[in-house]
């Protein structure tokens, strides 16, 4: 088992490292002239020279790869064009309302999505399967941004029930910072009304944000329950007079566990891209409001730095993921992965 | 080989007729097909059913509501939103139809290559491919477009690179599988080239799950590009591009809701008619593959 879990963290390294070099070429080669855009188009020529020397752009690329990489090592991602801060500083500060969005999105996708998706397996062709099929039909058909869009018009401007934009409404005031997310400090600090109203807030963004994931993970785990309840054990633990709890739970569940985990960890990454769009459209003070600002006034390092700070989160939860299946299924763990 | 070429073909094409009719037994695959196809002869003959031009510019009626003569309303300009959705669809699914075609045909080379000649080819490739796929897909797209630069080629592009390791897996996958046959490890005993082997013996065989993920990829192409456009990526005004329309209409969400609302319900019938069908083949080129 040892030996697998460090394939897989030399296989991480590689695959780090080959990201790195992407979005290396993303921000250096592919958009023309990052000093041109620094400049400005009035720029003259000289001025642009000169930001290119300041930027270390007339090295060799090797040479500003390396320079690259080895700031990246030490948690530099560069400096924002726009807001003139270090990107990972910027990142860091949008961090929080990002986590505290993506979070809440992910426990409800999860705990609305596995359920419905083992009722619809068991009960097949019942109203809970037709339900199932539409739900995780129409996530995976409708724009994110639209369906945003549709919650705050029947919910904010139709009924008025619920705030349609950012954290938390203007007359309250944050609470201290402690984690940086509201509706865990809120109370920590006795912040009552700023976690209440800092939760309304939260209702839509997460609601539309979940839905992407909740479609994935329906579909898939339906599928993938229904073909394990069609397995040969399944059928013989029924014969042998098994309650059907037990038959669901030990047999059925157990087994379509495993391509669930996997599920989860690659619908991560439409949680994540999802995030990007929810933000822009209520305002999200998070890192894809932030990202998408910065790609309305070209600012590159900031969007590679963003890119790149996914990429690895998004590489590590999958790697987690293999690894608890590691952990799990004996097959892998003795027989060296597959 | 020309016999049983001949024989192949005539075995496709008989093959054929009992596909669309067992396709259509299914109700819900039926109308998704009714759908598309009625989507695509409104996207070919747009000039023809669209009231308006999708770029006329009408300042006097801007922003107005449903009326007989604006069924769907007038955007900020006074430009017929109808006719914009009608023009629209020539947008996403032509753009959508190339993107993945582009795709599909790179990733399966790609794919046959990797798998077939393994070694360092392989290494080379299926690295790229992972790295490719450890980017989240929307993530990617953005990065890729915001620097090639805001535009409806450039989203494209974008889309079509995060596609191509799709399918480059996928035929990796089936490669291995077809190189292992008799009927291959014969032609490579016999000295025959590997062009004409992968030509004649893989890519055929490979073809159709090949075909199956394109036809479940158009709706989330279709998706993508929207959304690039909805992020100013995409296409730029004043295309009638869906995505970008939104982009511009949310403005008016609240008061105008019938123009950012009509907009996303055309690309929301779109993107389902697409899956349903793409689910309903795929359902009967690969039974095994989904319930």
């Amino acid at each position: 088992m040892l030996k697998v879990v460090w394939q897989r963290l030399l296989m991480l390294v590689l695959v780090l490292a080959c990201v790195s070099i992407a979005t290396f070429l993303m921000a250096r080669v592919v958009p023309g002239d990052p000093a041109q855009v620094i400049a400005g188009p009035h720029a003259s020529h000289a001025t642009v020279e000169a930001i290119r020397h300041q930027l270390g752009m007339d090295r060799p690329i090797l040479v500003q790869y390396a320079d690259y990489m080895n700031g990246l090592l030490h948690g530099d991602l560069g400096t924002s064009i726009t807001t003139r801060h270090p990107v990972s500083d910027d990142l860091l500060a949008y961090f929080p309302a990002t986590l505290e969005l993506v979070f809440y999105a992910f426990v409800v996708a999860l705990v609305v999505g596995i359920p419905l998706a083992i009722l619809a397996a068991v009960k097949r062709n019942s109203i809970f399967d037709y339900a199932a099929r539409i739900v995780s039909l129409a996530g995976l058909s409708m724009p994110t941004f639209w369906f945003g869009l549709v919650l705050i018009l029947v919910l904010y401007g139709k009924l008025g029930v619920l705030p349609s934009s950012g954290r938390l409404s203007s007359s309250l005031p944050p609470p201290p910072h402690i984690t940086g997310l509201y509706t865990v400090d809120g109370p920590l600090t006795g912040y009552w009304a700023t976690f209440v109203d800092s939760v309304k807030h939260l209702i839509l963004p997460v609601v539309a944000l979940a839905y992407v994931q909740l479609a994935i993970v329906v579909r898939q785990l339906r599928a993938s329950m229904i073909s394990v309840l069609a397995t040969d054990y399944v059928r013989t633990a029924r014969a042998a007079g098994l309650s059907e709890w037990t038959v669901i739970t030990r047999f059925g569940l157990r087994n379509a566990l495993v391509p669930v985990l996997t599920i989860v960890g690659i619908s991560f990454g439409a949680l994540l891209g999802g995030a990007v769009v929810t933000e822009t459209v209520f305002g999200w003070p998070g890192m894809g409001n932030y990202v998408v600002q910065s790609i309305e006034s070209l600012d590159f390092p900031a969007i590679m730095g963003f890119t790149i700070v996914i990429a690895t989160a998004y590489v590590l939860i999958n790697l987690v993921v293999d690894l608890i299946n590691i952990a799990l299924n004996p097959e892998i763990r003795r027989g060296g992965g597959s | 080989m020309s016999m049983t070429a001949l024989a192949a073909g005539r075995g496709i094409r008989r093959r054929s007729g009992t596909v669309l009719r067992r396709l259509t037994a299914n109700k819900v695959t039926a109308c998704a097909l009714v759908v598309v196809v009625a989507l695509v002869i409104m996207a070919v003959l747009a000039p023809l059913i669209a009231p308006y031009s999708p770029t006329a510019v009408q300042l006097a009626q801007r922003l107005e509501g449903l009326s007989s003569a604006h069924p769907l309303g007038t955007d900020e300009v006074g430009r017929d939103i109808l006719s914009r959705l009608v023009y629209g669809a020539r947008i996403s699914i032509g753009v959508s139809v190339l993107v993945v075609a582009a795709a599909a045909v790179i990733g399966m080379l790609l794919g046959a290559l990797a798998g077939y000649f393994r070694g360092w080819t392989d290494h080379v490739i299926m690295r790229a491919v992972d790295v490719v796929l450890s980017f989240p897909s929307l993530i990617l797209a953005i990065a890729l477009a915001a620097a090639l630069g805001p535009s409806l080629v450039n989203a494209a592009l974008a889309i079509a690179i995060v596609k191509v390791p799709v399918y480059a897996r996928l035929a990796y996958g089936e490669t291995l599988r077809v190189r292992q046959q008799l009927y291959v490890r014969a032609a490579r005993t016999y000295g025959i080239r590997s062009s004409w082997i992968i030509r004649r013996h893989v890519l055929p065989n490979i073809r159709s799950s090949i075909i199956v993920q394109t036809t479940l990829d158009l709706g989330d192409v279709i998706l993508l590009i929207a959304t690039l456009g909805f992020l100013g990526l995409g296409a730029q005004p004043p295309s009638p591009e869906w995505g970008s329309m939104i982009s511009t209409g949310w403005h008016y969400l609240i008061d105008q809701w019938w123009y950012p609302t009509f907009t996303g319900l055309a690309i929301f019938v779109t993107v389902m008619s697409f899956n349903l069908l793409g689910d309903g083949i795929s359902d009967l080129l690969e039974p095994t593959s989904r319930d």
